[in-house]
């Protein structure tokens, strides 16, 4: 008894977390509870986010704001869309594909734009996404330029074919799961240790064994993979994609997301994805003004909260823990002084 | 004698006229703890600069255990074995301790960055930090911030990080600044200790009563070059160390004086 | 002749992207954090100058003295808003993302206040300068005169004034120079209001070769090229970077039209891969 109180002691936080995400999953996709736009903005919420995980990785653990989530997107949706429109592949394999590929041309970017350091990589990086979004607006032949590429199946793997928005909420779900989950154990692992070194003092990660270089090349590729992967996922959930989104203008929205969530924080990631896709929404009423909102919004945002949402969690936790302590050790002065 | 670690042969160093390193020479042997004093300015932490590879040496060589590191960068220096700590501690402040500390483990267990993902976490960690902590004679809470620590806690932390790694040399510059008289008594067991496990240290301090108590040899330093070296008792009897480094006043160096900042 | 064309239209870009890039040399190197809205200001220029000769019908040199004053204002202003809170944030991104915060609302600012249709503006000088075979607006004559005079006079301020020593001081350290009484405060804000003038008066030039519109503010990222090509933080490699930029982007009609972008980014990206610091940066040994 004593020892499953204690297993369920300690794992009262992934208990809670399971059944919170359980009661998610049956109760969110029912036309009942979302209607089929909330469904979308909530799929695209969620793709969005596996972008900005790959973020957390480069940004949040890293300390480099790259531009190129967008230029990354971009290769993985319109490589997906190539493959499964042009040469009738199934989309899975379309979507493996073109995340393999654009990680393989992450690695040669990520070697050429880390030769630079802190702004000018930010620079350069602006530079990348601009050069693959006027490839992907004047490549006529291949990519449509700005009419884009039209008719692009819906995910699926044979007859188990996602038919709405709710049976694309189902998958997302899971990704989106996985790639928390994938992030968390990052951060958890050497390499969110040796890029958390990096980020903070260079010189001092590499007196501890680390290759700075070396591991900003690796958490850019493991975001421009994140990148591909929510790129190919994007186009197969739109069915419909131009070069639009995948401009300088939406990297920055990425690295908002991530900033109003919490840049330390995967869930703050997650929050701030969701929150970012459904509020422009919300506030369209609003017309021209909407934008004006949401830029001044951003910059009292980093004004009153520069943590983000999960980072005035986090302070807020940490004092009152402080707090608890205080008031503990108070109340036993005697042992104190032993 | 005792095997040498640590060999600097001619090392030359310059920024722009000014010259932090000239041809100098220090050998550091295993199970020693070999002192760098001179005055503020005389190239003491550019030299642990070159040996840990910070900068590239204008000329001359380096040579760690026999082996010639003069061309490799930091962290294959740092992953052979040159651990080292810096005269303000360097951490990661948006890390949490732990994280901080399991870098020293981590370069000791030489993990890689795909094992770790898929492995378990660097599993003697507490233990051995156990050990250390209490040489070092505080607690502290993990959930505490790492800036939120007092600054001579920090200093010891980056002195526990650094033997973590089981480094073969260990470089440690100025442990005793700013810190008080117990926990200099402090740094001087974790040195103690990083002795007893074979390493070999070479120190840079200001503190004279520290210095001479702890070093086995001792190289001066004035202006990139060493104007002498010996042990304590050689160092603290020569006479062109008491002109260069303290002056006129001979007592200074007796009553064992705090010189420098 | 056509060459010669090329590279007068090449330079007269390349003198708008220097003019920006300038400006944001001088924020970086004054608090160390990139300027995300820098085209939107080059684009706020514009419209304010816009607003300035066919709202008010003011006359040129009306136009001139209350532009410089109104940019100095917005630069001002725009310091205030998106640097000066967050002057003492331990972490530099957060300043980042705050000038993208301001990039959007800037961008959405002109467009509700003189709506979504591309203004038309007058050049300076009507009509085509000819020699020989050679056809040229004259704006692009004003572009480079106008342009490299300023440019000049910002250096002259910056190197022969005491404002520009007090200016350069603050850059190089804010803490060192409150501490020998320099109103840190008043530096800064002259740099922001410096920048502003550069980057204003370039949308100014800009208005009739462009329209006045909210996609002036995407000609940054030319500026970003320039700086990043030209070096780390040198005021003269930005310049020249965003000239060679300009020459690229020009010459680079010879062989493509559409992807005239692609080959400037495409340049920036080889060079760099070839030499990190850019043309003329030196290598800059970090301190340990």
């Amino acid at each position: 008894m004593d020892k499953a109180k204690s297993f369920v002691q300690k794992n009262l936080g992934t208990i809670i977390g399971a059944v919170v995400l359980t009661l998610v999953f049956f109760i969110v996709p029912n036309k009942g509870v979302v209607n089929a736009y909330i469904m979308k903005v909530i799929n695209l919420g969620l793709i969005y986010f596996v972008a900005v995980a790959g973020l957390c990785v480069i940004l949040g653990m890293g300390g480099q704001p790259t531009f190129s989530t967008a230029g990354m997107m971009g290769l993985g949706a319109y490589s997906v869309a190539l493959l499964t429109t042009l040469k009738g592949w199934a989309p899975i394999p379309a979507l493996l594909v073109s995340v393999l590929w654009v990680t393989l041309f992450s690695v040669v970017m990520g070697l050429a734009l880390f030769r630079l350091k802190g702004s000018y990589f930010s620079f350069a990086s602006i530079g990348f996404t601009s050069l693959i979004f006027t490839v992907l607006t004047n490549w006529l032949s291949l990519t449509g330029g700005p009419d884009g590429i039209k008719n692009i199946p819906r995910l699926g793997i044979g007859n188990l074919v996602c038919q709405n928005y709710y049976d694309y909420f189902r998958v997302l779900f899971f990704i989106a799961l996985a790639c928390y989950l994938i992030v968390q154990r990052i951060r958890k692992s050497y390499l969110g240790r040796a890029l958390g070194c990096v980020r903070d003092n260079e010189i001092a990660a590499q007196c501890m064994g680390i290759n700075a270089y070396r591991t900003k090349v690796i958490s850019f590729v493991i975001a421009g993979a994140f990148a591909a992967f929510a790129g190919g996922l994007y186009a197969l959930h739109e069915r419909y994609i131009s070069p639009a989104p995948f401009q300088y203008d939406q990297s920055a929205i990425y690295l908002i997301m991530i900033m109003l969530g919490g840049v330390n924080s995967t869930g703050g990631a997650l929050i701030g994805s969701l929150f970012m896709t459904w509020l422009p929404e919300r506030i369209r009423f609003l017309a021209a003004y909407s934008r004006l909102i949401y830029g001044i919004g951003v910059i009292i945002l980093m004004n009153v909260m520069p943590m983000g949402i999960m980072g005035l969690v986090d302070n807020f936790r940490y004092k009152m823990r402080k707090k608890m302590k205080k008031n503990q050790s108070a109340e036993t002065p005697v042992k104190e002084a032993e | 004698m005792a095997e040498v670690l640590l060999e600097v042969r001619n090392v030359n160093k310059a920024f722009g006229g000014v010259v932090t390193a000239k041809e100098v020479n220090m050998k550091v042997e295993k199970g020693e703890i070999h002192g760098l004093i001179g005055p503020n300015g005389a190239g003491k932490t550019t030299l642990l600069n070159l040996i840990s590879g910070i900068y590239d040496v204008d000329g001359g060589q380096i040579f760690f255990k026999g082996e010639d590191v003069t061309k490799l960068p930091p962290y294959t220096r740092s992953r052979m074995g040159i651990g080292r700590t810096f005269q303000s501690p360097r951490f990661s402040p948006r890390s949490s301790i732990r994280d901080n500390l399991l870098v020293g483990t981590d370069l000791d267990n030489k993990m890689g960055y795909l094992s770790s993902f898929f492995g378990k976490k660097g599993a003697d960690f507490d233990k051995e930090f156990e050990e250390l902590i209490k040489i070092a004679g505080f607690t502290f809470d993990w959930d505490e911030r790492i800036n939120s620590l007092p600054y001579g806690q920090q200093k010891l932390l980056e002195i526990i990080r650094a033997m973590l790694s089981h480094p073969t040399v260990m470089l440690v510059d100025e442990p005793c600044a700013g810190l008080n008289m117990e926990e200099q008594n402090r740094v001087k067991d974790l040195l103690n200790k990083g002795l007893e496990q074979g390493m070999g240290i070479v120190l840079i301090e200001h503190s004279m009563e520290m210095v001479m108590s702890v070093c086995h040899n001792i190289s001066v330093l004035n202006f990139g070059e060493i104007i002498a070296e010996g042990t304590p008792a050689e160092i603290q009897s020569n006479q062109q160390v008491i002109e260069a480094y303290l002056g006129k006043d001979e007592d200074t160096l007796a009553g064992g004086a705090h010189v420098g900042n | 002749m056509l060459y010669l064309q090329m590279a007068i239209t090449g330079i007269s870009m390349g003198m708008l992207y220097a003019l920006m890039a300038m400006g944001l040399t001088l924020i970086v190197k004054a608090v160390g954090v990139l300027n995300f809205a820098h085209g939107q200001l080059f684009m706020l220029g514009a419209y304010l100058t816009w607003m300035l000769t066919y709202s008010l019908n003011l006359p040129l040199w009306g136009v001139i003295v209350c532009g410089i004053i109104v940019f100095a204002i917005c630069g001002a202003a725009y310091m205030f808003s998106v640097y000066w809170p967050l002057r003492n944030s331990s972490w530099k991104v957060t300043v980042t993302i705050s000038t993208l915060g301001a990039s959007i609302a800037l961008k959405e600012f002109v467009q509700i206040v003189w709506g979504t249709i591309p203004l038309t503006m007058k050049p300076i000088v009507n009509g085509v300068f000819h020699f020989g075979t050679v056809y040229l607006n004259y704006q692009y004559i004003f572009i480079i005169l106008i342009g490299g005079g300023l440019m000049a006079l910002v250096y002259i301020l910056f190197e022969k004034t005491f404002l520009g020593k007090v200016m350069q001081a603050t850059a190089q350290d804010r803490y060192c120079a409150e501490l020998i009484g320099i109103p840190t405060i008043v530096s800064i804000m002259a740099t922001y209001m410096i920048s502003m003038v550069l980057s204003g008066t370039g949308g100014w030039l800009a208005g009739p070769l462009f329209l006045v519109s909210s996609s002036l503010g995407s000609l940054a990222q030319k500026a970003f090229a320039g700086m990043v090509l030209g070096g780390f933080g040198d005021v003269k490699g930005a310049i020249v970077g965003c000239l060679l930029i300009g020459m690229i982007e020009s010459f680079g009609l010879i062989i493509t039209d559409a992807y005239k972008d692609a080959i400037v980014f495409a340049v920036l990206i080889i060079v760099l891969v070839v030499r990190p610091t850019g043309i003329f940066g030196e290598k800059i040994s970090e301190k340990a």
